[in-house]
């Protein structure tokens, strides 16, 4: 009797309304400090893609070529030594473009370079080199493609190249020669944002999750939250709730400041609900992580070195800098493992092929899915609430 | 109901425990319906540790907390929102306007939107905080944020109000418009517990007091109450250096047949008989044998005198002057 004459009407509502009576609170603070918050966001990102976009010609290590050579006069086989020459690449002559396409289907091939019998001239608007590779190395190619690019300017051919997703390898095949539709310029820069997007993201979390549960505490916000009745779900789901925001934002924000910078958007704004995806999906899944670990540590310091210890290496294996293929083979597998690499990747699918297989979309967000739902779950089943 | 008592919190025997050292030591006080009760000791006494207890917010060690004739433990949702409380520690939201800090906390109790915009629009008048209701509490003065805090912990029209401290680190004049403040609240029928470290802020608005130090409640009672358990007589203070309050203390012994205590540079000792003879004949005495004292009067006993008889020292003199915020201030906020 006594417990139900106190029951509130909207009781099995309320976790719902206290999350978002905490979570507007969250976005005033945030709105208030909007200056810290987009400078926080966005400096490492600038700061990087100045400093290392044009990183990209010597990035690439070892990359399979297989070369169909259409041409058959002086100056494709001068133009063939010489990538050959390239210390990079790894040449194997095929005679016809279907088998090419085969190994690059396989994986035996980075990338497939077609000499045709035009070359060195440029027929039109059609180029008479035409590069095709894989996505599943797309990393790795990006240097590959910038040596060839380079290669064949000397012969005033003008390389294109173009998505050569198993998948999409048929469809693709189609379009050779009109490269606009399916044909990129890969470049560093571009594939350089797509980790950084990440990497906001990820960090984001560490600002906007834990380390406010942190300062909460510390300020007795916390305490005067937990005298009202509350439940400690909403506190927990307010903070990951708030820390995701921080995290897309900083992420779009990333994106934006990308763009800006030079680099490219493949699929252009229809991308954009793709990057939103992958980044919220990689967001809440950090944000879980950051609470409960906030929720487990003493201090703001003992806070950030643990978040970072975590975040730094998933970030770095993720391929945000380097190729997943150039790392060394005991560090790819752990690659597999960290959820970056898929938000990561995909993001790369957006930006740098501007095509996403439905295959490669679907693995990217079982895989965030997965890690979400992990974080999100544990969160609740492993967050400590103290309140000194 | 059963039992009919009007006692509104009731702890039993409560004890306290972080890891192996005692907090709380077989603690046991109850207070009515209506009372304005202190807590009072020195830092580190114990009254937070307390608090949190009757909040729920810690778990006893061992004993009981019975509110509103309920074990705490068995419903805290129901004990939660008949309490409202003002912590140590200011928490008003920097980046949140008066209005908004209030409506946050309105939110958590549950109150409807209508509900809520006439309990803060009254919060703020009874805060004098009207004008200020969309400025941010970080631009107000500590008096202000205080009263802030204040009206805030009433916002869920509250049985009982917890007040920790409610006055540590204000000016004179704020403290006075806290007192006042308090006064009223209780006049209005709220239960009121309080914890203070100022013996003339118990002296002066609490009904009744626990005086608590290392984690034990030394004594309760009214203040009036407390100061006749030291003595119902007058008393003699001297203030001298401290090498020759014992040569003063002698004079008082043998001649006077005072019991004296020393403190410091302090002498204390109850008067019988007629106190102005007693003064003027100790001043004779010590000007006679050439003994400098800077100060000798005679008083009623205070509430310094219930802590110096309780606990051996004088709070005036641990907690006097300074007040540290036990706030960290973070660097990184957001
Ligand atoms: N979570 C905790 N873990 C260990 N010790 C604690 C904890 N909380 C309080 N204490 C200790 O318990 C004792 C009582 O602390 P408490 O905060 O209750 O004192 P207080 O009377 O409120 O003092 P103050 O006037 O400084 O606020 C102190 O010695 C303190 O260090
Ligand atoms: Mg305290």
């Amino acid at each position: 009797m006594r417990i139900n004459e106190w029951k509130r009407e909207d009781d099995d509502l309320s976790i719902g309304r206290d999350t978002l009576s905490l979570l507007r609170r969250e976005m005033i603070i945030y709105v208030a400090h909007i200056k810290t918050n987009v400078i926080r966001a966005l400096i490492f990102p600038f700061i990087l893609i100045i400093i290392f976009s044009n990183l990209g010609s010597n990035s690439a290590v070892g990359i399979t070529t297989a070369v169909v050579n259409y041409a058959n006069n002086p100056a494709s086989a001068s133009f063939l030594s010489s990538l050959q020459s390239q210390n990079t690449l790894q040449i194997t002559s095929v005679t016809d473009l279907s088998q090419a396409m085969s190994m690059l289907k396989s994986g035996s091939a980075d990338l497939v370079v077609v000499i045709l019998p035009t070359f060195p001239r440029t027929d039109g608007s059609n180029p008479s080199v035409q590069i095709y590779h894989s996505n599943s190395n797309l990393a790795g190619t990006a240097g590959g493609i910038s040596i060839i690019e380079q290669a064949a300017a000397k012969y005033g051919a003008d390389p294109s190249s173009a998505t050569g997703d198993p998948q999409a390898a048929s469809h693709v095949a189609q379009l050779v020669g009109s490269n606009l539709a399916y044909g990129f310029q890969i470049s560093y820069k571009t594939f350089l944002i797509g980790g950084l997007i990440a990497m906001v993201a990820a960090f984001g979390a560490i600002f906007g999750g834990g380390a406010t549960l942190i300062s909460d505490r510390q300020l007795g916000n916390l305490k005067a939250f937990l005298i009202t009745p509350v439940s400690k779900n909403a506190i927990i789901l307010s903070k990951i709730l708030y820390g995701t925001i921080v995290s897309v934002i900083g992420g779009m924000l990333a994106l934006g400041l990308g763009i800006a910078m030079g680099g490219t958007m493949a699929m252009g704004i229809a991308g954009l609900p793709y990057i939103l995806v992958l980044v919220t999906l990689i967001s809440i899944g950090f944000s879980s992580f950051t609470v409960v670990l906030a929720s487990r540590v003493k201090n703001i310091e003992a806070y950030q070195i643990f978040a970072q210890v975590i975040v730094m290496p998933l970030w770095f294996l993720s391929g945000a800098f380097f190729p997943v293929s150039s790392m060394p083979a005991w560090m790819q597998p752990i690659s597999v493992v960290d959820p970056m690499t898929y938000a990561t990747t995909g993001i790369r699918y957006v930006m740098l092929s501007g095509y996403y297989p439905l295959q490669a979309f679907g693995t990217d967000i079982l895989a965030l899915l997965l890690f979400f739902a992990l974080g999100f779950g544990l969160s609740f089943i492993l967050f400590k609430m103290r309140i000194d | 109901m059963a039992a009919q008592s009007n006692n509104v919190i009731e702890v039993k025997n409560v004890v306290k425990k972080f890891g192996d050292f005692t907090a709380l030591n077989n603690v046991s006080f109850t207070i009515k319906e209506g009372e304005l009760f202190g807590l009072l000791g020195p830092n580190g006494a114990g009254k937070t540790t307390m608090i949190n207890l009757i909040l729920g917010l810690l778990k006893v060690t061992s004993g009981t907390i019975i509110i509103d004739r309920e074990d705490i433990s068995r419903n805290p949702e129901r004990i939660k929102k008949i309490i409202g409380m003002m912590t140590q520690e200011t928490v008003v939201e920097p980046d949140l306007t008066a209005k908004q800090n209030l409506e946050l906390f309105a939110r958590l109790y549950g109150l409807s939107e209508a509900e809520m915009s006439k309990r803060v629009s009254e919060a703020l008048k009874d805060a004098n905080l009207e004008d200020k209701a969309n400025v941010r509490a970080g631009t107000f003065s500590g008096g202000m944020q205080r009263r802030l805090e204040l009206v805030k912990s009433m916002v869920n029209v509250p049985k009982i109000l917890i007040l920790d401290e409610p006055t540590t680190g204000l000016d004179v004049q704020n403290r006075v418009d806290m007192w006042k403040r308090i006064r009223e609240l209780s006049k209005r029928g709220v239960t009121i517990i309080m914890t203070t470290q100022y013996l003339e802020e118990a002296d002066s608005l609490c009904e009744r007091v626990a005086v608590i130090d290392h984690g034990e409640v030394k004594a309760i009672g009214t203040p009036l109450e407390l100061k006749k358990q030291v003595a119902t007589k007058p008393i003699l203070e001297i203030f001298a250096k401290a090498d020759v309050l014992d040569s003063i203390a002698e004079i008082i012994r043998v001649k006077y047949k005072l019991k004296p205590e020393i403190l410091g540079e302090k002498l204390l000792a109850e008067i019988s008989g007629d106190t102005a003879s007693v003064v003027s004949g100790i001043m004779k005495e010590t000007s006679k044998r050439k003994i400098e004292i800077y100060s000798i009067s005679s008083r009623l006993p205070t509430m310094d005198d219930v802590f110096i008889k309780l606990t051996g020292s004088s709070l005036r003199d641990t907690t006097s002057g300074t007040y540290e915020s036990t706030r960290s201030k973070m660097m990184t906020r957001r």
